[in-house]
């Protein structure tokens, strides 16, 4: 009887111990709170009875503001922060810099851990699909800088603006070109795939690669696709049915004969050996060599190695962009808005918003605009496009020879299409086994997110 | 009786505590592999055994699958017999055997984020690797280490049994020095030569140790993430993609329950293979 008693009591005895250890501790704090805050009484007492007329001014409360920018982070935010910083000299900043290949999967763990961070920057498309915009972001419908946006359709989910965007409409994407190559083999601007072709192979006979790919990025081995599929839907309700579950990618032939496109130039040998292991970060000194004519990017190509300024420059003057030539006379694909989310979880939302009113003042938006030209988000900031960004604007943009990228039309998220156009590349996939097996994960998707019709 | 219990009182605190903070949420976890969690839908339904049968469908998730076994066998197999290797190298007379067992084992307190980038260049199309192979005339071996699909398994395990084997080194030297040099001895006098010593005085008299090095490397390599995540993030496509890595991949698109599921797969493979590992390589131990 006494062995059992001993037996249950010192493990209890043990637990009880540790609870008062901790109750204590946190007792001595409450005891010294409440010591400091009585001696402060008296003291403002005492104050009261020296100056009773006087109130104290207020201070404003310290505030850090939390934001996640994935690695192509520039220059403009630390001005722009710097300048709301010397306005408001209680708030602190605190970004944090992720690896744009990780960028969706650290937001995604944080929002399941409710840690995400203010503001986040991302594009309006893939919060409308990935972050379930309306459970984890801002309304921002009702802020000042909305009343003044340029193209609000652009920046809207589901009726309603959830960021403040950085441009207009998001970039043009299609195939970047080396223009001084084309001059000098007196290349014309392909209308139709038969001509890019032809151009490919006056570049192999004179030994320069026609195609620069850089598929080990996602991001990069979709481009090709990405610009190509839109041109088959475009004006057709394919895209609609395939959203409503009453078609599938596999069954559109003309989306097999698109990838099929794409592979022939790494079939073909127009492009560069190494294609599955070169990075982003190589297009902007492979395309300037000499060595490559052409390689599926964006307006954004300039911005993109804005860190090198001399590469920069060179990119903006010596390449131009043509919308990727799939059908004949083809409209140029153009990218989703970007910007910045509030998350409705974040502790400092009217700051926040403050500061992301501060931001798109045109003073502030001209500055990121100097250094990222892009197609101006606000009615009354002018940019100065580089002559990448005019060229594109003076044959596509004012001539309304625009449409969607394919990523914009499909109602999922396409994070998993990537690895299959890599696999794709890599030859362990043909055109079609990725439509079907793009078509099983769009159903997985599709029902996850409960639409309607799966 | 009470004295001999007295001790197990001050474990109490350490095991309430890994209850609720290890075995409480793992065990909340399984149970999330059997529902339709995920990012979309705040509700979580109850969804049975449809993740499973999922994950027995897709092509892509078998690819990780065998990816994950291949990776785990293999480099069992490499840390194990190079480890000892180098242990019976250093535990004979040599006179830089000190700075040798210094020199192979360096690679482990290397932090995998180093061995990421470090071999990234070395192995890169045009790197170190590549350029010494062409130069020496071995063009036909400048392989492209980490994008080609047919090799790219085999580049990351052996990036993996490079870091990893002086680790089992060092268990194997020590129970080498455990071992009496009576034994050794004897043995010589009876005109034993040192493949016979090996097998039949050394191996037999080490298999403590051969089970531990085993059975943790059987359990690093299912667990693979970080050496496959730095070299290759999965790629290309879903070439060098295992468990650990379509799982961190299915967080970032949200199909958490999936993912959650994928995880309890895993963990019954490991539980299950270094059981059985266990239990074969217990009955092969003696005890001097």
């Amino acid at each position: 009887m006494k062995t059992r008693f001993n037996r249950l009591f010192l493990p209890v005895l043990l637990v009880i111990l540790l609870a008062f250890t901790s109750a204590c501790g946190s007792a001595e704090k409450k005891t010294d709170s409440s010591n400091s805050s009585s001696s402060a009484e008296t003291k403002a007492t005492e104050k009261a009875v020296e100056k009773p007329t006087e109130k104290p001014a207020e201070k404003p409360k310290n505030t850090t503001i939390t934001m996640m920018w994935n690695s192509t982070k520039k220059e403009y935010v630390d001005y722009i922060i710097n300048q709301y910083k010397s306005k408001n000299p209680n708030v602190q900043f605190d970004v944090q810099i992720t690896d744009v290949n990780q960028y969706d999967n650290i937001i995604s763990t944080r929002i399941a851990t409710k840690n995400l961070t203010d503001l986040i920057m991302h594009n309006v498309v893939d919060v409308a699909k990935k972050y379930a915009a309306e459970r984890n972001f801002v309304d921002l419908s009702d802020q000042p800088f909305a009343q003044r946006l340029a193209a609000p359709e652009f920046s809207k989910i589901r009726g309603k603006i959830y960021c403040m965007p950085f441009s207009a409409s998001g970039p043009a994407l299609g195939i970047l070109y080396n223009k001084k190559i084309f001059s000098d083999l007196q290349l014309p601007i392909p209308k139709n795939y038969d001509e890019l072709i032809s151009s490919c192979e006056k570049m192999k006979q004179k030994g320069i690669t026609p195609f620069y790919f850089a598929n080990k990025a996602g991001w990069c081995a979709q481009l090709w696709p990405l610009t190509t599929l839109c041109e088959f839907t475009k004006g057709t309700d394919i895209m609609d049915k395939i959203n409503m579950n009453k078609l599938k990618h596999k069954d559109v032939p003309e989306f097999e004969k698109a990838l099929q496109m794409g592979l022939d130039f790494v079939k073909k040998g127009y492009a560069n050996k190494d294609q599955m292991s070169a990075d982003w970060e190589s297009i902007g000194p492979a395309i300037l060599s000499g060595k490559y004519g052409m390689v599926a990017f964006g307006s954004f190509a300039a911005g993109a190695f804005s860190a090198n300024k001399e590469v920069a420059d060179r990119i903006a003057k010596e390449t131009a962009l043509f919308a990727s030539p799939g059908v004949e006379d083809p409209d140029m694909a153009m990218g989703s808005v970007q910007g910045l989310f509030l998350w409705n979880g974040s502790k400092n939302v009217d700051e926040v918003k403050k500061f992301l009113e501060f931001w798109s003042q045109p003073e502030n938006m001209s500055v990121e605009y100097k250094e990222e030209p892009l197609f101006s988000a606000f009615k009354d900031v002018k940019v100065e496009l580089d002559a990448l960004q005019n060229d594109v604007y003076d044959k596509y943009i004012s001539k309304g020879k625009i449409m969607s990228q394919y990523n914009d039309q499909i109602a999922v998220d396409v994070t998993e299409l990537l690895k299959l156009y890599q696999d794709m590349y890599a030859g362990a996939k043909t055109p079609k086994q990725v439509l079907e097996a793009w078509d099983k994960k769009v159903e997985e998707l599709a029902k996850a997110a409960k639409l309607p019709d799966w | 009786m009470d004295r001999n219990y007295y001790p197990y009182y001050f474990t109490y605190p350490a095991v309430i505590l890994f209850l609720l903070i290890f075995v409480t949420p793992t065990l909340i976890g399984f149970g999330y592999a059997f529902t339709d969690w995920n990012i979309y839908n705040p509700e979580i339904n109850f969804v049975g055994f449809e993740n499973f049968k999922k994950i027995l469908d897709n092509d892509n998730l078998q690819l990780c699958i065998r990816n994950t076994v291949f990776f785990a066998l293999f480099t069992c197999i490499g840390r194990n017999i190079i480890g000892l290797l180098l242990a019976l190298a250093l535990c004979s007379r040599l006179k830089t055997k000190v700075a040798l067992r210094t020199i192979f084992y360096l690679p482990v307190i290397l932090s995998y984020i180093v061995v990421g980038v470090v071999f990234t260049m070395v192995l890169h199309p045009e790197g170190i690797l590549n350029t010494i192979l062409s130069a020496v005339g071995l063009e036909f071996m400048a392989l492209q280490w980490l994008a080609d699909r047919n090799v790219v398994m085999f580049t990351v395990s052996i990036v993996d049994i490079w870091k990893g084997a002086g680790f089992h080194m060092v268990i194997f030297i020590a129970a080498l020095m455990s071992i009496p040099h009576e034994y050794s001895e004897a043995s010589k006098i009876d005109g034993a030569n040192a493949v016979q010593q090996f097998f039949k005085i050394k191996l037999p008299l080490i298999m403590q140790s051969v089970t531990i090095n085993i059975i943790l490397s059987l359990i690093a390599g299912f667990k693979v993430f970080e050496q496959v995540y730095l070299l290759t993030n999965g790629g290309p496509g879903y070439a060098s993609s295992v468990m650990n890595t379509v799982v961190f991949q299915m967080l970032g698109e949200g199909t958490w329950g999936m993912g959650t599921a994928i995880n309890l797969v895993l963990f019954i493979v490991i539980a299950v293979v270094t059981l059985i590992a266990l239990a074969y390589l217990k009955r092969k131990e003696i005890e001097i």
